[in-house]
C-alpha cells in the first residue's frame, strides 16, 4: 500500500470512527468552550478590554481541547487493539505518525472554526479574517505535530493520559508565545507583513519538529 | 556580601546534595549486588 | 575494575581540589569590578560559579541528547546509561544557577526574580527535563522506558533553542517591563578577570565530567544487578 494511501487511509479510519460516536469531538469542542467562558469570567471584572486577554483565551482553549483531543486519540487505539492492527499491516510506521497526526489535527481544525465565532461574538473582535485563519493553522499543525508523538509514548506510562501535558506544554511553549503574539497583533490592527518574524519562527518550529517526529515515531510504537 | 555567601553556598549544597544522593545509592545497590551474587554462586555450587 | 576506580578516585581529587582553587581564586583573587558599589561588587563575584554552572548544565542536556541518539540508533543500554546521568547532573546543575541567579539578582536588581528571556528560558528547561523523569519513572519496561526517554530528550532539547528565541522576541516586541539592558551589564569581563573565569569554568567541567563518571557507575552497577537476577531466574 503506497505511503499516501496508508495515511489517508488512516486519517479516513478516523473520521467514520469518530462520525459514529461524536465522542472526541463534542468533548473537546464543549471543554474549549467552557475554557472560554470561565476564562472571560477570570478576567472580565479586573480587565478593561478584553480585546487584550482574547489572543491568550483563545490558545489556552486550543491548547486544552488539543490536549484532551490527541489523549483520545490514542487510548482509543489502545482499549480497541487496533494499534497492533495498524503495526502488521505492511506500511510505513511513519504513515502510522501522518495519519495519525492529520487526523488529530483535522479535528482540533474543526473545534477551532467552530469555536472561533462563538470567541468573536462574545468579546466582539473581528477574527474570522484568513490571516488569522493561517496563523491558527499554522499553530495548531505545530501543536498537533508535536502531541501525536508523545501521546503515543504518554497513553503506554503507568500515569496514562496525565502525562500528556507535563510532557508536552513545555515543548509546545514557542507555538503558544508566537500564537498569541500573531492573533494578538492582527487584532490590534498590524499587517501581516509585520509578522515575519513570528512566521518564520512557527514554520521553523512546524518543520523541524516534523521531522524530528518522522525519525523517532516508530521507536514509540514499536513493541 | 552575604547574597555572595548565600549564592557561593546554594551551588556547594545542591552539589553536596547530589553527591551525598550518588554516594548513598552506589552503597544500597553494591549491597544489593552482594546479596545476589553470594545468592547467584550458592545456587551454582549446589547444582 | 579496581584500577580503573582507583584513577576514577585520583580524578576526584583533581576535581575538588580544583573547585576549591576556583573558589578562593574568584572570592580573593579575583580584581574588583569597576565603578560599583561594594556590595554590588560582592556580587559581582557570583559570576565565577554562577555562570560555569548554567553553561555546564546545558553541555550535560546536550550530552543527554546525544545518549538518547546513541540509544536509538544502536540500541545498547551504555547510551541510555550516559543520557539518564547526564540529565540528573544537569537538573542538579540548573537548580543551582537558578538559585545562584537568584541570590544574584536581588543586590543587582532589587528583585528575586525577573521575566527575563535567558530567566524564563532556562525554567522551561528545567521543567522539560523534570518531565524527562518524570516520564522515565512511569514506565516499567527498561528497554521501552529507554527509548521513550530517548525520544523525549532529543525533542527537549531542540525545542530549547526555539523556545528561547521566541520568548526573547516576545519581550523586544513591546518593551513595556523593566529595562533589559541590565541583563548584559556585569557580564563584561576585565581582562584580569578573563583567567579567573575560564579556570572557574574548567574545574567546573572537570567537576561534571567526574560527577557522570560516578554516576555512571552506578548505572553500571544497576545493570549487574539486572543481570544476577535474571540469572537467578526473576
Amino acid at each position: 500500500m503506497s505511503f499516501f494511501n496508508a495515511v489517508v487511509a488512516i486519517v479516513w479510519k478516523d473520521i467514520r470512527a469518530e462520525l459514529r460516536t461524536k465522542d472526541i469531538f463534542s468533548s473537546m469542542f464543549v471543554f474549549a468552550l467552557l475554557a472560554v467562558i470561565i476564562f472571560n469570567f477570570a478576567f472580565e471584572l479586573r480587565v478593561p478590554d478584553m480585546k487584550m486577554v482574547a489572543p491568550g483565551i483563545i490558545w489556552v482553549a486550543i491548547t486544552f481541547a488539543g490536549t484532551l483531543g490527541l489523549n483520545r486519540a490514542f487510548v482509543i487505539e489502545q482499549d480497541k487493539g487496533s494499534l497492533a492492527g495498524l503495526l502488521l499491516a505492511p506500511i510505513d510506521r511513519s504513515a502510522i505518525y501522518f495519519g495519525k497526526m492529520l487526523s488529530s489535527l483535522l479535528f482540533m481544525v474543526i473545534v477551532e472554526i467552530i469555536l472561533l465565532p462563538l470567541v468573536m461574538v462574545f468579546f466582539n473582535l473581528p477574527l474570522l479574517t484568513w490571516q488569522q485563519l493561517l496563523v491558527l493553522l499554522l499553530g495548531t499543525y505545530g501543536f498537533a505535530a508535536v502531541g501525536t508523538v508523545f501521546s503515543g509514548m504518554a497513553v503506554n506510562t503507568r500515569a496514562r493520559e496525565v502525562l500528556l501535558p507535563i510532557l508536552l506544554f513545555p515543548v509546545v511553549l514557542p507555538v503558544l508565545i508566537a500564537g498569541v503574539k500573531m492573533t494578538g497583533a492582527l487584532l490590534d490592527g498590524e499587517p501581516f507583513s509585520s509578522l515575519t518574524n513570528w512566521l518564520r519562527l512557527i514554520l521553523v518550529y512546524d518543520v523541524a519538529f516534523t521531522i524530528v517526529a518522522y525519525l523517532t515515531f516508530g521507536f514509540v510504537v514499536e513493541e | 556580601m552575604t547574597y555572595l555567601v548565600g549564592a557561593y553556598l546554594i551551588i556547594w549544597v545542591v552539589s553536596f546534595a547530589l553527591i551525598l544522593s550518588m554516594v548513598f545509592r552506589q552503597r544500597k545497590i553494591d549491597q544489593e549486588l552482594a546479596v545476589l551474587s553470594e545468592a547467584l554462586q550458592d545456587r551454582e555450587e549446589g547444582r | 575494575m579496581a584500577r580503573s576506580y582507583r584513577g576514577l578516585l585520583v580524578l576526584t581529587v583533581i576535581a575538588g581540589l580544583g573547585i576549591l582553587a576556583a573558589a578562593v581564586l574568584a572570592l580573593i583573587v579575583a580584581p574588583n569590578a569597576a565603578g560599583l558599589t561594594p556590595n554590588e561588587m560582592y556580587a559581582q563575584r557570583i559570576i565565577y560559579f554562577h555562570v560555569p554552572c548554567a553553561w555546564l548544565s546545558m553541555l550535560a542536556f546536550g550530552v543527554t541528547m546525544a545518549g538518547s541518539i546513541g540509544y536509538l540508533v544502536s540500541g545498547r543500554r551504555r547510551w541510555d546509561n550516559l543520557a539518564v546521568s547526564s540529565a540528573e547532573i544537569g537538573i542538579a546543575f540548573t537548580l543551582a544557577a537558578i538559585a545562584s541567579g537568584s541570590i544574584w539578582a536581588k543586590p543587582a536588581w532589587n528583585t528575586w526574580w525577573t521575566w527575563d528571556p535567558r530567566l524564563t528560558t532556562y525554567t522551561i528547561v528545567l521543567l522539560l527535563y523534570i518531565a524527562y523523569f518524570m516520564l522515565r519513572s512511569a514506565m516499567e519496561d527498561p528497554a521501552r522506558r529507554a527509548r521513550f526517554a530517548a525520544v523525549y530528550g532529543i525533542f527537549a532539547f531542540i525545542s530549547v533553542p526555539i523556545t528561547f528565541f521566541s520568548i526573547r522576541w516576545w519581550k523586544t516586541i513591546h518593551p513595556v517591563l523593566v529595562a533589559n539592558s541590565q541583563n548584559t551589564e556585569n557580564w563584561g569581563l576585565s581582562a584580569h578577570m578573563r583567567p579567573v573565569f575560564f579556570f572557574s569554568l574548567a574545574a567546573f567541567t572537570l567537576f561534571y565530567v567526574v560527577l557522570l563518571l560516578h554516576r555512571l557507575r552506578l548505572e553500571d552497577t544497576k545493570e549487574q544487578v539486572d543481570e544476577v537476577k535474571e540469572g537467578l531466574g526473576y
